[in-house]
């Protein structure tokens, strides 16, 4: 394993079986992803490439292989286990933004941090500002998401994505409900966030989203078809 | 053509999910049905007015009911008699008593009748004409005219075989005393209420021309433009006037808050202990409807959630408001529809069953009121009608309000969200809070009635009941006259309580019997109360001087019902003086007002009359209870008198006997026999038989009650699952994005379970405050058990708590066992 190392999985297969039917959503799959990188995973619609990210942040779990995350195996972990790992070092962007209605936006924020026992209130508090104010979204927090515009609630998505200061963000389709202008918005934000050091894994079917990553895996029928670097790697900051 | 598109439709969904859709045309029915029985049962015991020909409603006009004397009071003659010539307030007015009579003499076979004494307008009155004869006229009142009787249709019938020539026959009536038959009334006819055969009242009763001590009730139409709350303001202020005429010779006539005479519906004054309970009825059965309604609006909803995304492309083909309304209100249309002619049905068994139950409680004493038949009636279809549209309404409402409600953009942009959002939590919250308190309520209320009268049933009223045989014995006036302010009258009354002495020596003669008892009413039966004072501590307030329940009784009868004298004597040849002034107080009365001394030889009266003789306490007996455990009139305090200078007109045996029931009542009827064949012997029944009499009403209403409980234990189990199930559904998009913010398995239980608890909390403290409520318009003229209390206050509750924690843990079990992608993408 190398320093940089975030994230390695081997021969992973995710089969569904649905009465008699068996789909093999990814077969074989082997991904390395280091700290720092930008990476997108781009392929046709049904190609596996959300079932890869759900396995990745570990809201699913793998049929057969092995996944390493920072150098942990984490497919024997239980579930309270792996839920740990996912508030201290996933942040999730989904393409529907999934907010809490009932809860206002500095509510929705905050509430991976509510989970974490090593936070005080005064702490969590900052970590909402700090987060709300990295996506210029404070003037927001007493809102509830129903009274904001798409491109607004996903901006609030990714502000409770950082809030937990993760070692990944895992985005499913950023853009996929935004329009071009909210797009161009929102993937600034997330290349706002590489550059601070943050490691970005995001599927995606815009080419021009997709295109600002450094490396691009293409996905087809399942399995890993092209992994390519695309753009130069970003210093990671300390 | 869209209209049938949409029919064909629903009628589609509804056959698609054929379980789903009997649960919810059950649910329903149940809600319709008891709605339907139980305002088919109020409507014929309470609220269709009484009406004749005329089509006036009738009244019932007597004194105010008093909690602390059982039942309805009669008023005094000459008051209403004053009211009747008022004819600007009552356009007609007549007066009853009831009693019983004994038709047929020593060779015919002597018959018990409930009998009515009326007034001679009775008939014209009520617009029914004899079908044979004539009715009484205002001469069959005059002092000395020749006694005369009306027949009802079913002793005319029965027992004088439908004669067709009975009129103008003589017949004897209680005992030997010869009667002239002067008429026949039609099949079905007994108003006032019970009458199988009416007499004329004395004439002082009917044109009184002073006031004397002879009391009557009231039946009474109102004057043309007089409204019942116009008439009850006129007999308040006619209470005040009579308050100072009466304050020297008669005070305790109005009572401490001024209140004498009143005017009621005639149905509801035959009712008065009970209003409360059968308004409590009425209630929870609205309640039942509520939960149906809210059950069938949650599984509709359900169903909606399910096909929020068809909706949503609906909305975006741009159907009409009206016409997505109509279309969600064409499947609880047809669900509301079917469950109504199945409430129909449901309803009309109950009603079936509840008429069995009506003639079973009343086959020994005939005591049922004519009106208690209860059916359907065109009023009660009216209100089904009445209560199908507003079902539609309301269980149509809710889905149709989510429909319109939805924020269709997103759904159509992202299939996997309901769209609801904020308002969706809240009518959620609000339906499982609703399910909450609406079962709470019913569930406690059933719990109190059902336990209270369960053990009022079975409690310990301090007597023996074991191989207790009971019965009422009327002895014949003619057999037994008493002259009244004559020289004869102290010999008179002996003379007739030395029948009873006689029927008892006879009947201890028997060999099966081990002893008997004669009371005015026994332990169980009975009750109310009259104010005593002790001499030298008299209180001029006559209600804070300490109160009792009085009896006469035989001597050396205690031990027949277990009884026994604790201090003192029993009753004796001293107490059969004219002069003597006797009685025996019970054990409670004893320790609680001569706590430091004895009572024997202390004196007391009847509080607030000067001219009420002294009484001397001569012995204490063991502890009984007067009257049921749940009738507000009951007593634990009871005094007893000695029947020697009194000569009863009616007593209540008790025999205790050996060998079978049936040989007792033999024994019993032999020897009346051989005392005086013309004396009444009837209501014979055991001790246990006689103590649950009282209760066959309240009992006939807790099973109804017990109905709802289980239906609506039923309806909550089943209603408060579907509701939480629902809403854990429709959230868990967003248990999936807890998960995947990191909150583990358990905290998402610990944060459902947490927001269930709260909403538990609200329902139940407004429940247990409505019940609390309820029961408390309830407990006015009823006793509740502190068991039942406890039971319904605390088991209740709690077995609801359980319902919800488990409906909300199961379902969030369910959806946390999920991946947290698979919930996420939940559809």
């Amino acid at each position: 394993m190398s320093v940089n190392e975030l994230v390695h999985l081997n021969n992973i297969k995710k089969v569904f079986a649905t009465d008699d039917i068996e789909t093999h959503a990814l077969n074989d799959i082997n991904l390395k992803i280091n700290q720092g990188e930008y990476i997108s995973i781009t392929g046709p619609s049904g190609c596996g490439k959300s079932t890869l990210l759900s396995l990745l942040g570990l809201l699913d779990v793998a049929s057969a292989g092995s996944y390493s995350l920072a150098g942990h195996n984490v497919e024997t972990l239980d579930k309270n286990e792996r839920a740990r790992i996912r508030n201290k070092e996933i942040g999730f962007i989904f393409q529907a933004f999934n907010l809490i209605s009932d809860m206002t936006v500095a509510e929705n924020v905050e509430l991976p941090l509510t989970y974490r026992k090593d936070l005080s209130s005064a702490q969590r508090k900052e970590w909402v500002a700090d987060a709300l104010a990295q996506v210029d979204m404070s003037h927001r927090a007493n809102h509830y998401p129903s009274q904001l515009s798409g491109g607004q609630q996903q901006r609030v998505a990714v502000a409770r994505a950082i809030s937990g200061k993760p070692s990944i963000i895992l985005a499913d389709e950023p853009t996929g409900n935004l329009d071009s202008k909210n797009a161009q918005i929102v993937m600034a934000l997330i290349d706002q966030l590489h550059k601070q050091g943050t490691t970005v894994c995001m599927v995606t079917h815009d080419p021009n989203s997709a295109a600002r990553a450094q490396r691009t895996i293409e996905v087809f029928d399942g399995q890993i078809v092209s992994d390519q670097v695309v753009n130069q790697p970003t210093a990671i900051s300390a | 053509m869209s209209l049938s598109l949409d029919i064909k439709y629903a009628t589609r969904l509804l056959m698609k999910k054929p379980k789903f859709t009997a649960l919810i045309i059950g649910i329903v029915a149940i809600g319709l049905g008891l709605t339907l029985y139980a305002y088919s049962l109020l409507n014929s015991l309470l609220f269709t007015p009484i009406r004749f020909a005329d089509g006036k409603n009738v009244y019932a006009v007597e004194a105010m009911y008093d909690h602390t004397h059982l039942a309805r009071r009669a008023a005094m003659t000459y008051d209403l008699f004053n009211l009747q010539q008022d004819k600007t307030l009552f356009s007609d007015m007549g007066f009853y008593d009831e009693g019983t009579t004994f038709v047929g003499g020593t060779d015919a076979g002597l018959r018990k009748y409930n009998s009515s004494y009326v007034s001679y307008n009775l008939f014209s009155f009520t617009g029914v004409n004899p079908i044979l004869g004539r009715g009484i006229e205002e001469s069959d009142h005059f002092d000395g005219a020749e006694q005369v009787v009306v027949l009802g249709y079913g002793i005319w019938q029965g027992y004088f075989n439908g004669d067709p020539n009975i009129v103008g026959k003589i017949v004897p009536i209680d005992g030997e005393e010869p009667a002239r038959v002067i008429g026949v009334m039609p099949e079905g006819f007994a108003f006032p209420s019970i009458a199988e055969i009416w007499q004329p009242l004395p004439y002082n009763a009917v044109k009184p021309t002073e006031r004397e001590m002879y009391f009557v009730h009231g039946f009474a139409k109102l004057a043309d433009g007089v409204t019942p709350e116009r008439a009850r303001a006129v007999l308040d202020a006619r209470s005040l006037e009579i308050k100072d005429e009466v304050s020297e010779k008669y005070p305790w006539l109005i009572r401490e808050n001024d209140k004498y005479l009143s005017i009621e519906p005639f149905k509801k004054a035959a009712l008065t202990q009970y209003h409360g309970m059968f308004i409590a009825l009425l209630i929870v059965v609205f309640l039942i409807l509520m939960l149906s309604c809210i059950n069938v609006g949650n599984l509709l909803l359900a169903s909606v959630n399910e096909r929020v995304k068809e909706v949503a492309i609906r909305v975006a083909l741009g159907v009409p408001q009206k016409r997505l309304i109509l279309q969600m209100l064409w499947e609880s249309i047809f669900v509301c529809i079917t469950g109504g002619i199945l409430a129909i049905l449901l309803a009309g068994w109950g009603l079936d069953i509840t008429n069995t139950v009506l003639d079973r409680a009343y086959e020994i004493d005939k005591l049922k009121p004519y009106w208690w038949n209860v059916s359907l009636d065109m009023d009660s279809l009216t209100v089904l009608a009445i209560a199908i549209i507003s079902m539609i309404v309301i269980t149509g409402f809710i889905p149709a309000w989510r429909s319109l409600n939805g924020d269709f953009n997103a759904v159509l942009r992202d299939g996997t969200r309901g769209a609801l959002g904020k308002n969706a939590a809240r009518t959620t919250k609000a339906l499982v809070i609703s399910e909450i308190l609406l079962s709470c309520v019913v569930l406690i209320m059933a719990t109190v009635l059902l336990v209270s009268s369960y053990g009022a049933g079975i409690a310990d009223y301090g007597v023996q009941t074991k191989n207790r045989l009971t019965a009422q014995i009327q002895i014949s006036p003619s057999d037994y006259p008493i002259r009244v302010d004559t020289e004869f009258e102290y010999s008179d009354r002996l003379a007739r309580s030395q029948f009873y002495f006689d029927l008892e020596t006879e009947l201890r003669a028997q060999p099966n019997v081990l002893g008997t008892v004669l009371m005015s009413q026994l332990p169980g039966t009975g009750g109310g109360t009259s104010f005593f004072e002790i001499e030298g501590r008299e209180n001029p307030v006559i209600n804070e001087n300490p109160y009792s329940n009085n009896e006469g009784a035989s001597k050396n009868g205690w031990a027949t019902l277990g009884m026994k004298i604790i201090e003192g004597r029993d009753f004796d040849y001293r107490d059969a003086t004219e002069e003597a002034d006797s009685m025996i107080i019970n054990e409670s009365i004893a320790r609680d007002f001569f706590p430091n001394e004895s009572p024997i030889g202390q004196r007391v009266r009847r509080a607030g009359r000067q001219d009420a003789s002294w009484s001397t306490i001569v012995g204490v007996v063991s502890d009984t209870y007067h009257g049921t455990y749940m009738d507000f009139s009951s007593a634990s305090y009871n005094s007893y008198h000695p029947i020697d200078n009194w000569g009863p007109f009616r007593m209540q045996i008790a025999i205790h006997y050996t060998g079978s029931e049936g040989q007792a009542r033999e024994t019993l009827a032999n020897a009346v026999n051989a005392v005086n064949p013309n004396v009444g012997l009837y209501h014979v029944q055991s001790y246990d038989a006689l103590i649950k009499k009282p209760l066959l009403l309240i009992e006939a209403v807790s099973q109804i009650f017990l109905l709802c409980g289980l239906v609506a234990a039923f309806l909550a189990a089943s209603g408060i699952y579907a509701v939480a199930a629902n809403s854990v559904q429709q959230r868990t998009q967003e248990i999936g994005v807890r998960r995947a913010l990191g909150c583990t398995d358990r905290g998402i239980i610990k944060l459902f379970m947490g927001q269930a608890s709260w909403q538990l909390l609200i329902g139940i403290a407004i429940g247990v405050g409505l019940a609390l409520w309820l029961l408390s318009l309830m407990s006015q003229t009823m006793i509740f058990s502190q068991v039942s209390y406890i039971l319904g206050m605390l088991v209740m509750p709690a077995l609801i708590s359980a319902m919800v924690l488990i409906a909300t843990y199961l379902p969030t079990k369910k959806v946390v066992e999920m991946e947290p992608s698979d919930a996420l993408h939940h559809n």
